[in-house]
């Protein structure tokens, strides 16, 4: 399934996404803030800054800005930034600036154009996110 | 409809090397069920709702009701409504009245609300122009809590210190 060149504007509750949030409103890692350490939720994760460890969380965004080194553990993940580790999801979208080292494990995956990979992109059936081994 | 393919500024090189950094400025805010298991270093300011394991060195740093942070706070300026195990270390510390903070505070201003519990010290801070000229040695990547020059930095070493 092809989403197209939708970008994501706000850092609030979606409802267009795949599954409403209704804990609240999501976590917003900005642009000055680096995270040495590891990230865990059951919410939504958005990443505008830098994290320097492993980022499990059901829906995680990567702007941009956003650079992730440690591997990403998620049900959703949208990838517009600099990701160097493994992505382990069951919906991955890569935008036109994402930029990933590393594989990516999806159900779903969906590449837009301009987005690099470099690393394995393998498929695999539907699963729950907290019993996939690390 | 879609964007020509632009690459990230800077190579595109195996290491994540300069990317496009956002303008800051806004927050962070680390809603109530995340939990953070690291430091945190930032310019900027930082809402914390959920529970931190590890130091928070930033500008501003607020402790919301019902956030947990176990490790040093190391800032500009701090607000606690929440639960706190470790030191605070900030020219402006306000102590809200929810807030259970178990060691030492080190403070040039400092404001308490009646109902907030404290154990630890309370001392002055000599003057100091930022948050990076503190005494706890700066962030390590390695994901381990940064480590004091002098005193104790670790939780256990502060619980001890503070019911001291």
């Amino acid at each position: 399934m092809i989403r197209g060149s939708r970008r994501r504007a706000d850092t609030e509750r979606r409802d267009d996404g795949p599954g409403t949030y209704a804990g609240g409103p999501a976590t917003v890692i900005q642009a000055d803030l680096t995270i040495a350490g590891d990230l865990t939720t059951d919410g939504a994760i958005v990443i505008e800054g830098t994290v320097i460890g492993t980022v499990n969380g059901r829906e995680v965004t990567v702007r941009e800005c956003g650079q992730v080194e440690g591997m990403i553990l998620a049900e959703t993940a949208f990838i517009e930034g600099v990701v160097v580790g493994p992505i382990q999801a069951n919906s991955v979208t890569l935008y036109t600036s994402a930029h990933v080292v590393g594989n990516v494990f999806h159900h779903e995956l969906t590449v837009q154009p301009g987005a690099t990979i470099e690393g394995r992109r393998p498929w695999r059936p539907h699963i729950d996110r907290k019993q996939v081994p690390a | 409809m879609f964007t020509s393919g632009s690459k990230p500024e800077g190579d595109v090189s195996a290491t994540a090397s300069a990317p496009v950094r956002g303008k800051g400025g806004e927050t962070s805010v680390i809603s109530p069920d995340l939990k953070i298991t690291g430091n945190l270093e930032s310019a900027g300011e930082i809402h914390v709702k959920g529970t931190v394991e590890g130091d928070i060195r930033s500008r501003s740093v607020t402790v919301g009701e019902g956030a947990t942070v176990t490790g040093a706070i190391i800032a500009d300026s701090v607000h606690v409504s929440g639960a706190l195990n470790g030191q605070i270390e900030a020219p402006n510390v306000t102590i809200a009245r929810g807030a259970k903070v178990q060691g030492d505070i080190v403070h040039q201003t400092l404001s308490i609300e009646a109902g907030a519990e404290i154990e630890g010290q309370i001392r002055r801070l000599e003057t100091r122009k930022t948050a990076t000229q503190s005494s706890i040695s700066p962030l390590k990547p390695t994901g381990e809590p940064a480590k004091a020059a002098s005193g104790s930095a670790t939780a256990g070493e502060k619980r001890a210190a503070g019911g001291a």
